[in-house]
């Protein structure tokens, strides 16, 4: 979105589809299980790190 | 779609460098040179010659094993584990990819002491602080068949010890690459005391004489024979920057497991735990830029620009990042000079400059998407 500047702030068009993929990533970090829980998982199981 | 993870040759090769550098140059190696004032070691670098290393990207009908971009990444990341200390990157991969590209007599007989761990380079390049090429100026005027020389080149990795030198410089046909050696008279080299305990030179050129022939290629096509050398130089050096990051979050994960406070060892805190699955998740992503950008290196040299900068951008934002939380999560030993994390910080910075800035990288990337 930063690299896209004013561009990527558009509805759809031509040069849009960005702010659809941002909001759309908003929910790709809570889904399934959230970026914090995967997080957790992959210090206890991959890294082994306690608790 | 090319694959992302290591082939079995691959990791057989990963296997056999890690059981060597672990036995020859594990980092207590680096802190032993560093302590005796030592840049060099050339029993090391003949060795990794006798297993291969030196010819990695050596043609095989001179001397070479010829293994590719992608082998000599997986060599390098091995390497950054233990912050192996050698010429690797600057001969057996710049040097080595420039001259291969010429068909000459002169350029042939050099790969073939390249390969053989007889011959080192310095890449003469970087005039100022900061690394671009494209800008070089220092002049070579044209003298009977030849050139005369003179300016100064600095942070020339290597360059104190190195045999030879690849010399970047201008003429009036463009810019032009120069194979001289170090001991040419009026070459002055000063060798550099770098953060990371390795070997930078500044060298300045005195009115220093060049025949025609050690021109490599053309007058005026310097770039283009120094530019894919170049690009896969970046591609090792961010093979080096995943291998230093991998080092040093391993360490700091051990010490998570190992250091107790409030009567439990602090990898338990969520805290730390989420930081530390954070720099996995940014290696895992990282290795597989830098896999990727070896196999473009092979498939398709002349447009892997973005595959490399890629890279060399990632890995060095990785290794930055490693390290910054690596010296945060040890406290206050890590601050300590006997503790190797330090060491890991010191490199991880050094790296991050050399051949071009995560800046520079970015926005080779950013044009080449459109931006």
């Amino acid at each position: 979105m930063r690299a896209g500047g004013s561009a990527a702030l558009e509805w759809g068009g031509d040069r849009g589809g960005r702010a659809e993929d941002w909001l759309r990533s908003k929910g790709n970090s809570i889904e399934g299980g959230t970026s914090e829980v995967m997080l957790g998982i992959i210090s206890r199981r991959i890294l082994g790190l306690p608790g | 779609m090319r694959k992302l993870v290591k082939t079995e040759e691959e990791t057989l090769l990963a296997e056999a460098a890690r059981v060597f550098l672990d036995a020859k140059a594990p980092v207590q190696h680096l802190r032993a040179m560093r302590d005796a004032g030592r840049t060099r070691d050339a029993n090391l670098w003949a060795e990794m010659a006798d297993m291969g290393w030196a010819g990695i990207l050596v043609p095989e009908d001179h001397g070479g094993v010829d293994m590719g971009h992608a082998a000599a990444g997986v060599l390098a990341c091995e390497i950054g584990k233990t912050l192996a200390a050698s010429p690797f990157l600057s001969t057996a991969v710049i040097a080595a990819t420039a001259l291969r590209q010429v068909a000459e007599t002169r350029a042939n007989e050099a790969l073939e002491g390249i390969a053989q761990g007889a011959l080192t380079y310095g890449i003469a390049v970087q005039e100022s602080r900061k690394f671009d090429p494209e800008s070089a100026k220092m002049p070579a005027v044209a003298d009977g068949n030849g050139f005369r020389l003179s300016g100064g080149k600095t942070f020339v990795v290597d360059g104190s010890h190195s045999d030879r030198l690849l010399v970047l410089a201008r003429t009036e046909q463009g810019p032009t690459l120069l194979d001289i050696p170090s001991s040419r008279e009026g070459v002055n080299r000063a060798a550099l005391a770098m953060v990371d305990s390795r070997d930078a030179a500044h060298v300045e050129f005195n009115d220093v004489a060049v025949s025609g022939d050690e021109v490599v290629g053309a007058a005026g096509q310097g770039l283009d024979i120094l530019a894919p050398a170049l690009r896969a130089g970046q591609a090792a050096l961010a093979a080096e920057q995943l291998g230093l990051a991998t080092g040093a979050v391993d360490m700091t994960v051990g010490y998570l497991k190992e250091r107790k406070q409030f009567g439990v060892p602090i990898g338990g805190f969520q805290a730390l735990q989420h930081r530390a699955a954070k720099m996995w998740c940014e290696i895992e992503v990282t290795s597989s830029a830098v896999l990727n950008a070896g196999r473009v290196l092979d498939a398709d040299p002349e447009d892997a620009a973005l595959a490399v900068s890629v890279a060399k951008a990632r890995s060095t934002e990785t290794a930055v990042l490693a390290v910054r939380e690596g010296v945060q999560m040890h406290g206050g030993i890590g601050m300590t000079d006997e503790y190797d994390i330090g060491l890991y910080m010191k490199r991880a910075r050094v790296s991050a400059e050399w051949l071009g800035d995560y800046g520079y990288h970015a926005r080779i990337v950013a044009r080449a998407r459109g931006f």
